[in-house]
């Protein structure tokens, strides 16, 4: 009779502990949106000069119906040099051409799309 | 003086009341209480004075006089008979001598925290001094028409802009105030499921090792690092009030205010803490004690009713502003890093990192086997399981708040539970005084260790990120040689919600109120986004060509003046602006230039 008042209570705190950490785990991620579509974005340097870097790029997004599309370059830390915002479409080639000045340096590129979803890339680009 | 009355209040409130009588806790509570009444004078002097200057010397001197007076009383009356209590007094009290004068040195090194927050929101509060009002409109001196912050952010550097103090080097002060009482809210959570002598220990690495206050806090992240030691407040009442019924209600309804006044991103953080409590009613069926929990529902709405209205004047109309999808994706761009993270890159980040995610210590993983131990050896002791279950719903909590920057800096928490295992495990004072301080001068992330090893941001790159002498020659020039309605293109820009440059250029503005051709966007924030685009569009043609004409003929449009460039360039080549027939040098010392536009 202990061992099964031992035993149901064990459960009991087990089953309790289980509950408790679904829900903060649910609190959790509901005060997180998520980044459920995915992007692929494909750089190439096109050419280059003694003062800047070209690129042409192509997004495709996995997804249905029209996005908008918000590309930014940085080049140190948070600071950007390029911030621009396109509509575009799903499942298809997005192009959008970025020009930086030549330095010692790389840049970070960062795209962001959605539509009632949302979806994240980011590419190093070599200038 | 009612913005400072508000946030001295809790510290009053508390330190006001009867302490314990254990001699640690009293020594404590009189060292915090001398630092709060010098802290509360000093600044009423230097505000007719308008300098903040001799404030650290002030302090030490004054602290360390009243402790030493306060242990001599209680060496003479209370512990002259008990030679261990003596021992621990003695030793407890060279710890509060050590942290308060560590914490000074490293103050007197950084001299003023220019990164992220300090910066952002000194900006805003001198613009209200420019323009003689509060406002949530900033334009021409930023580029917000709204924006929202929790707006503590804004009382206490505004009290420096009234009165002629540099808002920046107060908010630095703020800081390191803060960080002190820091360790002390964990020493009383630590009392009351250790002994005394755990609980020193605790406050040991607490003060010296683990300090979240300043390792968010150099960082710039200032309302943040401030909030935790309110939040540290809330939690300890709560504790009291579950274990001993008693609560101070004022000192809650005031620390629950300036928690949500910092940075409400905190309140999510008392969740492990308060589901904890509920578990362990339940687990114990205690429904009495549950019962007891749920009065205190009231005591939080009484705080945001009473405070809401301070809320409202400070930001009258930025609760309109707009989250729209953009500024969603920004804000996810933003946590790039953190969202593409696999499992043990999160866990690594969780168990093993400070606080800005950017160091990772072997000393954080001593916490934690240390912790493990600590629990281990308690397992027998119920109430100690309570720490364990915080423990584990804090790891769940953080987990799953990962994949957002601003509440991934919460993983200090875990730096609580490790305070307590190193506590426990290094409980000989005497022995960590001696050995494991000169220790620290190699352990990441020890106070000893960061003041080492201060840089300015151009040497490394990363934090802590300070201001350095020839920073402040440059502003002194500017402040006797460019003309008040000069305005600024400075080197970099901002994106992902700061605005951080990289030779902190826009702190231009708030040091020598000259305006600065703003290029930022902001998540928290209205602004013409066109507007903002076509400056970035300028800095970016401007920095690949110097002497492209259409972008001189934008930028004079603007009423662009000149050109900052520090020692961190990025986009602005100064070699290419030497070359230029359109610019002329006017300042060149220590790779700071300033060239007019011609």
């Amino acid at each position: 009779m202990k061992e099964m008042i031992f035993t149901s209570s064990k459960f009991y705190k087990v089953s309790l502990f289980l509950v408790f950490v679904v829900l903060i785990y649910s609190i959790s991620k509901y005060l997180i949106k998520p980044d459920s579509l995915e992007v692929n974005v494909e750089c190439k340097n096109i050419e280059v000069s003694n003062s800047s870097c070209k690129f042409t790029c192509e997004l495709f997004a996995h997804c249905d119906g029209k996005i908008k599309i918000r590309y930014v370059a940085l080049h140190s830390g948070w600071a950007a040099i390029e911030d621009k915002m396109i509509d575009g479409e799903c499942n298809e080639k997005n192009a959008f051409s970025l020009e930086f000045p030549k330095r010692d340096y790389n840049y970070m590129l960062r795209v962001g799309i959605f539509n009632e979803e949302y979806g994240i890339s980011e590419k190093v680009l070599y200038c | 003086m009612l913005i400072f009355l508000i946030f001295a209040a809790p510290f009053f409130i508390f330190f006001f009341s009867k302490p314990q009588d254990e001699i640690s806790y009293r020594i404590l509570w009189s060292f915090t209480l001398t630092m709060g009444i010098v802290f509360f004078f000093t600044i009423i002097t230097s505000i007719f004075l308008e300098s903040l200057i001799f404030l650290p010397v002030v302090v030490l001197f004054l602290s360390t006089i009243t402790a030493s007076a306060i242990y001599l009383y209680y060496k003479k009356d209370r512990v002259s008979n008990k030679k261990v209590k003596k021992k621990i007094s003695l030793i407890f009290l060279i710890t509060i001598v050590l942290s308060l004068f560590l914490r000074l040195v490293f103050l007197y090194k950084i001299d003023t925290i220019l990164g992220a927050d300090v910066g952002r929101f000194a900006n805003i509060v001198h613009t209200w001094k420019v323009k003689d009002r509060v406002t949530t409109y900033l334009p021409p001196y930023d580029l917000a028409t709204k924006f929202f912050y929790f707006p503590a952010n804004f009382f206490l550097p505004l009290l420096g802009e009234v009165e002629g103090i540099n808002s920046i080097h107060f908010l630095t002060y703020l800081v390191f105030a803060h960080s002190f009482i820091f360790p002390f809210i964990v020493y009383l959570i630590t009392r009351m499921f250790l002994k005394e002598e755990y609980a020193l220990s605790t406050y040991f690495f607490s003060s010296f090792f683990l300090d979240p206050t300043i390792n968010i806090g150099v960082f710039g992240v200032f309302g943040y690092s401030i909030g935790i030691v309110y939040f540290l407040s809330v939690v300890f009442l709560l504790l009291k009030y579950y274990f001993t019924e008693k609560i101070d209600k004022l000192f809650f309804i005031f620390s629950f205010f300036l928690i949500s006044g910092f940075h409400a991103y905190l309140l999510v953080l008392l969740i492990p803490f308060v589901f904890s409590l509920v578990f362990h009613t339940l687990t114990k069926k205690n429904i009495k004690k549950f019962l007891n929990l749920l009065k205190l529902l009231p005591l939080p709405l009484v705080s945001l009713l009473l405070f809401s209205p301070l809320f409202y004047l400070f930001t009258p109309d930025s609760i309109y502003i707009s989250f729209n999808k953009e500024k969603i994706a920004d804000l996810m761009m933003f946590s790039f890093l953190n969202r593409k993270a696999n499992l043990q890159q999160r866990l690594s980040f969780i168990f093993f990192s400070t606080p800005n995610g950017l160091i990772y210590s072997p000393f954080l993983f001593v916490g934690l086997l240390c912790f493990l131990f600590f629990m281990y050896r308690n397992r027998q002791n119920e109430k100690i399981w309570f720490v364990f279950y915080s423990f584990l719903f804090s790891l769940i909590l953080l987990y799953g708040l990962f994949d957002d920057l601003n509440h991934a800096r919460s993983y200090w928490l875990m730096w609580l539970f490790y305070s307590m295992g190193l506590g426990y495990v290094f409980s000989k004072s005497s022995f960590n005084l001696i050995f494991l301080l000169v220790l620290s001068v190699v352990i990441q992330p020890s106070l000893i260790f960061y003041i080492l090893n201060l840089h300015p941001v151009y040497e490394t790159g990363h934090i802590p990120w300070i201001i350095w002498p020839e920073f402040k020659e440059v502003m002194e020039f500017i402040k006797q040689n460019v003309p008040l309605d000069s305005t600024f293109l400075i080197d970099g820009g901002g994106a992902g919600c700061t605005g951080a440059s990289s030779s902190y250029g826009e702190r231009i503005f708030d040091l020598t109120s000259r305006k600065i051709f703003y290029f930022t966007d902001y998540c928290w924030a209205e602004y013409d986004e066109n507007d903002y685009r076509k400056r970035l569009e300028i800095y970016r043609k401007i920095s690949i060509n110097p002497d492209d004409k259409d972008s001189i003929i934008s930028l004079k449009n603007f009423n662009v003046t000149h050109v900052f460039i520090g020692p961190i360039s990025v986009g602005l080549d100064k070699n290419l602006f030497l070359n230029s027939k359109y610019y002329k040098l006017t300042y060149e010392r220590n790779d700071f230039y300033i060239f007019e536009i011609l």
